[in-house]
């Protein structure tokens, strides 16, 4: 080291030497701001407050940085120089911090995590009502959550979720998919429900709360007490109501009927419509008959005063004039208009109306509806609700009456009742459930907070009873449910603030009891909140792949036009609808189980009352025979429905031959209510789609016989052969206009297939002939004399290991019997004679690939068709397909 | 039956005809007759076709299918002039008239900036120049697949043809440009087919075509009613569409005819209305409502005119009256594409009014049902355009009034001025019964016609007591007015208020509302000895039926003590009112039945409910 090097040196560590103490004198002294605070003892999340700590007795100037998160978890001082030369600077991260600390109102220390649900109502304050489902309440729990406990016999669970299948009765509550909160509770004799929901915004994942001022909420409970070993007795009470937050008390209460919300009590009543119509307009007489209408008004003082006191009369339009009073015969309606406004009205002023009433003398068959300025749909427009129905048809005035009804808006809706059940008592099973429905209206005033309230009442009930002493067995039901008998309440708010559009049911309807006819996860309407069903097709989707049984190979990404039994190859085993055999209690000619409609799904329809008896004896474990009586009529107009009827079933498996089927069904029918359906149907060139079906009442006084046997032969190995046959016969008792006095349908269906396998190849002809013979009830729609005759034979061989080919030809040839000597047919809806010829082939390979089974099948499919009279076709279709599966 | 009515209509244009001639003569009252769709007051010079969907014939013979079949087969020979809903034929292209009759069209799913109206409404006014154009171009690209047309042909027709194309003008060749894949839906519009909020359901496609070659796509379909069209595309490709036409087969199934006001010159009162009907297709599926109503002003939609009233040829028109205008509406509708009916000349009568008004009013206007009371029946006129006054009142009655007490006439300023006592068995009095100016003419079981001096000053109150009772709620006591005895038109009473003695202010009585249907039932005498001596020989039962606007069955019948049917004395069909049946002692048989107590039993059977009461009667010898 040189001379020179060491001096330098020595100033260096001089200055070190020096800069030392400096160093050491400029290290304050910043006591527990540094971060030593302690709170003492076990830090505890408990809503204590800040304390005293004598660590913070610091008397000094400097502001106080009190070291939390940062100090807790990366010692870091904010007032330190920060270097990251050697030790990197790392981000934030808060695993330790995630979540956040939740109190109750006893400030319990909930948990640290995260809110998923939280439904609060305060009162009074706008925008009181609030449902908060966060995203995780979707993404983590794919919208349901289940609380629950258990000690001894008694349980109890609490589920929150959108879709929960939750039935309380089937004629007050029963949801395939509700939204809300179920509190179930259950112990051994003991069983209850709760449920609450608010059904006007139930609310959707999101990182905002749904906050509301004027809500729909639901609130339905039901308990059953088991009584002795064999009754059960229940309870059932189910409201949708509507409440406001701006008020104060409890008037919104479930059990008074709602309240008005901040909509409809916004601005006064000024004009009250009344319209009158024929409750039955098809016969085109004896409708309403308004003999005398009065208003009574009651004003904010409780006086009265009646319109013919002060002259002010209703504006009559419509109606025909008839001697001493107005009658609304077929279409014609008579609207009766009740104007506040007008210069004739001298009453008091709407803004004191506290309540207004009607009396309408009035007669034969009536339906009475009503609205007003504030009950209105989107465009403004009156939207009229019904009051009441005349029941029967009376057209000779022999039930004139006094109808008195008060004007309100709709508030609530309100179902109770209550239920018995016994079980193999005396050998009768019973159920019985008996429903009371309450629908409340109140008359909006804005200058009151106690709006007068008017209800009008329907009931429902039913009862089953039944008994099995072998060989002997009975069945009988009896039912009865209100025309007006309601399981809907209206909605509000939806899709603005407060809202309702009376008019929308697919934004501002709430179902107690969906629409579910085929008992799907969701209902077969649209309604607002809820998924819903386009296509429905009650018991023709035997295996629950959510495809009709009449098209299999449809699909959305596949789309098929032809139905299964038109279609080559797959007509063999696929038949026509019209060959299934089944009961038909209404008699609209559609087989019971396979109907749709689009009513709520009650077990027994609205506006029916009657029963149904039957009895009967097993001749054999085989052979069941059985005679049964069904009388119901419709209580808002005089239809009725009179069926006596007779059935024979046999079933029987005989080894090694097959089984044999035979069913019989009579009927002396004298049925005139309408049940028109919904259903599934296919046309050519469609996937399928709803189509409305019109009952044709073609048994108003009628035989109906149906015939059906089926014999399937399968003694032969690989030989299969099915017979069917089936006869209906319709005889009318009287000329019905556009009916066929007499209507058949016979229809003749026998096919064979057999599987020859030689090696590796297997050979499978099949032959199947079909004759249909019918004269279809609606004298519009022309009788049919066809038979078709189709062969074809298929041939299957492997190809390698994972491949295999199959080829196969189909000959097929219809026959119109019914056309001319040209060959035309006589009607332009029947088919022509036609022949079709087709020939397909395809290469088959089912591989296992990442994961998945890919099908790939390649292809083409040739069809000739020629007709008599009408040019040839030829089709061909050439595929590569692949398929990614999950295996079988 | 259509000869009569020709025969009707005949004999209103001699009536017209005497009209004149009677009012040329001075006279100054007299019946007239208004015929539209004649000569005079032709269909097309009369009214509007809403949607312009009624045809104005001249001869119905002229309405026939394609292959020349006359639809309508009984036709009065003597009637020019028919209205008719429209029969399509094959080359009406329907679409044409869409806007005129309030229809439309619409694209609702592309960007409203793509939704230019002048080539919406050019696929449908047949102009060639302009089209929906969905071609792309270097700058613009957009998605086709899927966009619907939709076209509301603002009335149901029975469509059976669509076609559409692109432009092929030399102008625009754009044949390529045509749409090679669609569906068409239809909806025939009825409400069960619509959405709440009136949009259209469309179900299945009634044509599918994904493959189409065609530049004029040409579709023959079955014949249905159609209201609604949608054309859907089916394809990414660019295209466009010059024109969508739309044929149909059959009758329009709902069609209208609304006249203009009709101003009368005055106000005036109204007789009968009559017109001539045809039919093509079977009657059950096709009907027509004919409705009038009638106001002051010419302004029909203000709150002074009547509301519409449905009218049967024949009738008595019941419009408010006297009255300067009238409107009249023909509605068509029908079931089936065959069906249909037509309307010939529409005629009713009038004439001007005795005096200006006459206001009546009733006391009591509340009494008990069935019950006879003493009514007090008070009309005030008005005439302040010096009309020539009435001489001839006729008061509607709920039945045979049993005693016409007094009738007043009373000078405005409230003198009396002249007065009739009637003696109040009235029954036992041949007709006419006459008291110096006043008479009574006729008593009948719904009216009584009195005889008075010309009652013409304004201001004039005529008094009129009377006995009778009321069978039902709502019982209007109207007065007839007529200048003589033998006019045919009269003038209708209004309800208000006559005198403020009254303070009813109406001719409404009203009664009781509750469900009985059967009244009293009396027998007159109780005990009857047919021994033919003369004296009380036969039993008056009477009876009252309540409420009954429509025939219900009754039976009388006579049972002995014992529960024996002995006698079915009346099975008829009754209506609200008082009914008379006499006994005479004997039984179905024609025999004397032994002396003894009988139990009389009278039954309604009414659709809600069967009345019946019994009352026990004698026989002595």
């Amino acid at each position: 080291m040189s001379p020179r090097s060491a001096s330098v040196l020595t100033w260096i560590f001089a200055a070190i030497m020096l800069a030392a103490p400096y160093r050491t004198g400029a290290q304050q002294d910043y006591g527990s701001r540094l971060g030593t605070v302690q709170r003492g003892g076990r830090v505890t999340f408990e809503p204590q407050g800040p304390g005293v700590l004598f660590d913070a007795l610091d008397p000094a100037v400097r502001k106080w940085f009190v070291p939390q998160e940062l100090y807790n978890e990366y010692r870091w001082k904010s007032w330190e120089y920060t270097n990251y030369a050697r030790d990197h600077y790392r981000r934030y991260v808060d695993i330790a911090h995630e979540g956040t600390h939740f109190y109750d109102m006893y400030g319990n220390l909930v948990t640290r995590g995260w809110l998923i649900y939280d439904f609060t109502e305060d009162t009074p304050q706008q925008f009181g009502s609030r449902v908060f489902k966060t995203t995780r309440y979707r993404s983590w729990f794919s919208n349901l959550l289940i609380a629950s406990d258990a000690r001894g016999e008694y349980y109890y669970t609490v589920t929150i979720g959108d879709e929960i299948r939750t039935t309380l009765t089937p004629m007050t509550f029963s949801k395939p998919a509700f939204n809300g909160i179920q509190f179930d509770f259950a112990a051994d004799k003991y069983e209850c429900t709760l449920l609450l929901s608010r059904p006007s915004r139930p609310a959707f994942a999101a990182e905002i709360p749904d906050v509301r001022t004027s809500v729909t909420n639901l609130l339905g409970g039901r308990g059953v007490v088991n009584v002795g070993d064999f009754v059960k007795l229940g309870g059932t009470f189910v409201t949708a109501f509507q409440t406001q937050t701006l008020r104060e008390d409890f008037l919104g209460s479930p059990f008074t009927g709602g309240s008005l919300t901040t909509g409809q009590n916004a601005v006064q009543v000024s004009r009250i419509i009344i319209r009158l119509s024929d409750d039955s307009p098809e016969d085109g007489v004896g409708g309403a008959a308004l003999f005398d209408d009065e208003i009574i008004i009651t004003d904010l003082d409780g006086n009265t005063v009646r319109g013919s006191d002060i002259g002010f009369e209703a504006r009559r339009e419509g109606g025909f004039q008839r001697v001493g009073y107005l009658a609304a015969d077929g279409d014609e309606q008579i609207f009766l208009t009740y104007d506040f406004t007008s210069p004739r009205y001298l009453g008091p002023d709407p803004s004191v109306i506290k309540k207004v009433s009607f009396e309408l003398v009035i007669s034969n068959d009536y339906r009475v509806e009503m609205t007003s300025d504030r009950q209105t749909n989107a465009d403004g427009q009156p939207v009229f609700l019904m009051v009441k129905r005349a029941a029967g048809n009376i057209q000779d005035n022999s039930n004139q009456t006094i109808l008195r009804f008060d004007y309100g808006l709709p508030t609530a809706n309100t179902i109770y009742g209550f239920t018995l059940e016994t079980m193999d008592l005396m050998g009768f099973d019973f159920y019985g459930e008996y429903n009371i429905n309450h629908q409340y209206r109140r008359y909006p005033n804005v200058n009151r907070e106690h709006h007068s309230k008017s209800i009008e009442r329907a009931d429902a009930w039913m009862m089953n009873v039944s008994r099995v002493d072998y060989p002997w067995f009975v069945f009988g039901e009896a039912y009865s449910m209100d025309d007006s008998y309601s399981t809907r309440s209206f909605l509000v708010g939806t899709r603005g603030e407060d809202e309702i559009d009376y008019e929308n049911e697919l934004h501002y309807i709430y179902e107690f009891v969906d629409n579910n006819d085929n008992q799907s996860r969701y209902p077969d309407w649209q309604r607002f909140g809820q998924k819903y069903e386009t296509l429905v097709f009650p018991g023709w989707d035997s295996n629950n792949n959510f495809l009709v049984d009449f098209n299999q190979n449809d699909n959305p990404y596949r789309p098929n036009f032809i139905p299964d039994y038109e279609e080559p190859f797959l007509r063999y085993h696929v038949d026509r609808p019209e060959f299934l055999f089944g009961i038909d209690m209404n008699n609209n000619l559609w087989i019971d189980r396979f109907e749709n409609d689009d009513y709520a799904s009650y077990p027994y329809p609205r506006d029916h009352r009657g029963y149904n008896l039957y009895g009967g004896v097993f001749i054999t474990p085989e052979a069941r025979l059985t005679i049964g009586r069904v009388d119901e009529r419709l209580m808002a107009s005089d239809n009725r429905n009179k069926t006596h009827y007779f059935l024979f079933t046999y079933d029987d498996d005989f080894a090694g031959v097959g089984r044999l089927r035979v069913f019989e069904y009579l009927r002396l029918a004298k049925d005139d209510i309408p049940n028109d359906l919904v259903q599934w149907v296919q046309p050519p060139n469609s996937r399928g789609t709803m189509q409305r079906i019109t009952d044709p009442l073609a048994a108003q006084n009628t035989w109906i016989n149906s015939f059906y046997i089926q014999l399937d032969y399968r003694e032969i190995r690989h030989l299969n052969i099915i017979n069917k046959c089936k006869f209906d016969y319709i005889k009318q008792r009287e000329d019905q206009p556009d009916l066929r006095e007499l209507s058949t349908f016979l229809g003749i269906i026998n096919k064979a297939d057999y599987i020859h396998v030689i090696g590796e190849i297997e050979i499978e002809p099949r032959w199947k002939s079909e004759f249909l013979r019918w004269r279809p009830v609606r004298d519009q729609d022309p009788a049919r004399l066809e038979m078709t005759q189709t062969l074809s034979f298929l041939l299957r061989f492997p190809l390698l290991n994972r491949s295999m080919i199959e080829a196969g030809f189909e000959f097929s040839r219809f026959d119109q019997f019914r056309d001319d000597d040209d060959g035309i047919p006589l009607h332009h809806s029947l088919s022509p004679d036609s022949t079709s010829r087709v020939f397909a082939m395809q290469l088959h390979n089912r591989s296992a690939y990442l994961g998945y089974e890919l099908i790939l099948q390649t292809g083409f499919r040739i069809k000739k068709e020629t007709y008599s009279h009408l040019p040839s076709s030829t089709t061909s279709h050439m595929f590569v397909t692949a398929y990614a599966g999950m295996g079988n | 039956m259509l000869s009569t009515r020709s025969d009707l209509i005949r004999s209103v244009r001699c009536c017209h005809i005497l009209v004149m001639v009677v009012l040329f003569t001075g006279i100054g009252y007299a019946k007239q007759t208004m015929i539209v769709g004649g000569e005079e007051r032709p269909w097309q010079d009369t009214g509007t076709t809403p949607g312009e969907v009624v045809d104005i014939v001249d001869h119905l013979d002229q309405v026939r299918t394609v292959d020349g079949v006359q639809l309508f087969i009984e036709i009065p020979e003597d009637i020019d002039g028919w209205i008719v809903p429209l029969r399509l034929l094959p080359d009406f292209n329907i679409s044409r008239g869409v806007l005129a009759r309030g229809g439309s069209i619409d694209v609702p799913n592309i960007d409203p900036g793509q939704r230019r109206p002048a080539e919406l409404v050019g696929m449908l006014n047949g102009d060639h120049t302009i089209a929906f154009d969905r071609t792309f171009t270097a700058e613009r690209t957009m998605r086709n697949y899927g966009v619907r047309i939709i076209i509301d042909l603002g009335a149901r027709f029975g469509v059976n043809r669509i076609r559409f194309y692109p432009r092929m003008t030399p102008d625009y060749p754009f044949h390529h440009q045509y749409l090679p894949a669609y569906e068409i839906y239809l909806n025939d519009g009825l409400p069960e087919n619509l959405f709440a909020s009136g949009q259209p359901m469309f179900g299945s496609p009634v044509v599918r075509d994904d493959s189409n070659s065609e530049t004029l796509v040409d579709l023959s379909i079955e014949p249905q009613f159609a209201r609604y069209l949608e054309l859907r595309s089916l394809t990414q490709a660019g295209f466009e569409i010059d024109q969508i036409e739309i044929y149909g087969t059959g009758f329009v199934p709902r069609a209208r005819y609304l006249s203009n006001v009709i101003d009368l010159g005055d106000q005036m009162i109204f007789g009968t209305v009559r017109w001539q009907e045809s039919i093509a297709g079977e009657a059950r599926h096709s009907r027509v409502d004919i409705r009038m109503r009638s106001g002051p002003d010419p302004d029909p939609e203000a709150d002074t005119w009547s509301s519409w009233q449905l009218l049967r040829s024949g009738q008595q028109l019941n419009l408010p009256a006297p009255r300067r205008y009238v409107q009249f509406s023909v509605d068509f509708s029908s079931q089936r594409l065959d069906a249909a009916r037509a309307i010939g000349e529409l005629a009713f009568e009038y004439a001007t009014p005795p005096v200006d008004r006459i206001i009546a009013e009733v006391s009591p206007d509340f009494v008990q049902i069935g019950q006879p009371e003493t009514f007090t029946y008070a009309a005030r006129i008005v005439n302040t355009s010096d009309r020539p006054g009435f001489e001839h009142l006729r008061i509607q009655t709920p039945a045979r009034v049993e005693a016409v007490h007094e009738v007043q006439v009373i000078d405005p300023s409230g003198h009396l001025v002249a007065q009739a006592v009637f003696d109040p068995h009235l029954a036992e009095a041949p007709l006419p019964i006459l008291q110096g100016e006043f008479a009574i003419e006729a008593v009948e079981d719904d009216h009584f016609a009195l005889g008075l001096p010309v009652l013409v000053q304004d201001g004039t109150l005529l008094k009129v007591v009377f006995d009778t009772a009321v069978f039902r709620y709502g019982t209007p006591f109207d007065g007839h007015a007529y200048t003589h005895r033998e006019a045919e038109l009269y003038l209708l009473t209004e309800g208000g208020n006559a005198t403020d003695e009254l303070g009813t202010d109406g001719v409404l009585v009203r009664v009781t509302v509750d469900s009985r249907i059967v009244g009293e039932l009396l027998a007159e005498p109780a005990l009857i000895t047919p021994d033919g001596d003369g004296i009380n020989e036969q039993m008056s039962i009477s009876y009252s039926v309540l409420h009954l606007l429509e025939p219900a069955p009754a039976q009388v019948r006579i049972y002995a003590l014992s529960g024996r049917l002995v006698r079915v004395l009346s099975q008829t069909s009754v209506v609200n009112g008082r009914y008379v049946v006499t006994w005479d002692g004997r039984d179905d048989q024609d025999n004397l039945l032994p002396p003894g107590q009988y139990l009389v039993q009278l039954q309604v059977e009414a659709s809600r409910t069967t009345g019946r009461r019994t009352i026990l009667v004698g026989l002595a010898y």
